[in-house]
């Protein structure tokens, strides 16, 4: 019972930094996207 | 076509990123509820924490010497995004470095007695993590960029040389409470703990490569709005 305890909380925090990691990737993506889409409207200018 | 390039590249990303969860809760699983609890401790159980704190210590390892390869190709080249790699990669290693010694802690408590023993091995990666602590105070302490990043890839070539005498030579040379070649010795580690030691390792190396990634490429885009600017 203890184990099964630990385990939950250890696949807690995992899951919750891999959330976090997921999300942070997805804005940087984003942000990236954008930053090369401005260079490409700034160049054809 | 190049669009359509980018877009299963970053499909095929997020494939791995979801495969890197399954994987990592996986050997989650196996180290706190499939491996049988080990001989030889104090309390049996408690061995399960070396699936996480030697893994840890290996992908410090590996980040570190990351860290010193891409700082010697700043050197050569004088690119700024490889200095921009090589300070992410030494920010990351401190962290692995410091994860190694909490859970090394913890360990210590149950097994030893104490959180701190002063043990040759404990002590060695508290230097360490001082060297990396000081290799950030180094770079924030020049303004000047290009002069920064050479003299901080100049120190993080020092930092990467003094980690295998800290980490192997050292603990090796004198008496230590840590067991010596547990992980590559035949009667070290049996098969069952031994498959899911190396998966855990897998896995904090790919887990650290996808921080890296997140932080390098967040870097690189400060690093442009910089140079634009």
């Amino acid at each position: 019972m203890n184990e099964y305890y630990v385990l939950a909380v250890v696949l807690a925090i995992f899951v919750g930094i891999w959330l976090s990691l997921w999300n942070l990737d997805s804005k940087i993506q984003k942000l990236k996207s954008e930053m090369e889409a401005e260079h490409d409207e700034h160049d054809s200018r | 076509m190049f669009g359509r390039f980018r877009r299963s590249d970053t499909s095929m990303a997020k494939f791995l990123k979801i495969i890197l969860l399954v994987w990592m809760c996986v050997v989650i699983w196996a180290a706190i509820i499939y491996a049988p609890p080990a001989q030889m401790f104090q309390v049996e159980s408690l061995a399960r924490i070396m699936f996480f704190h030697i893994p840890c210590a290996m992908t410090a390892t590996v980040l570190s010497i990351s860290s010193a390869v891409f700082a010697l190709i700043y050197l050569i080249k004088k690119d700024l995004t490889s200095d921009v790699k090589s300070r992410c990669a030494a920010a990351m290693a401190t962290m692995f470095w410091l994860l190694t010694t909490i859970t090394g802690s913890i360990f210590a408590r149950v097994e030893w007695g104490v959180y701190w023993n002063w043990d040759v091995k404990q002590s060695a990666i508290v230097l360490l993590i001082l060297i990396y602590a000081a290799y950030f105070a180094l770079r924030t302490a020049i303004p000047d960029r290009r002069k920064q990043a050479t003299i901080a890839a100049c120190y993080s070539l020092f930092a990467a040389a003094t980690m295998p005498f800290l980490t192997y030579v050292l603990p090796n040379a004198v008496p230590s409470l840590h067991p010596k070649n547990v992980i590559f010795s035949s009667g070290g580690m049996d098969s069952t703990y031994s498959i899911i030691f190396w998966c855990s390792t897998v896995g904090f190396l790919a887990l650290s490569f996808w921080i890296y990634k997140l932080e390098s490429t967040l870097e690189g885009l400060r690093l442009r709005i910089g140079i634009a600017q």
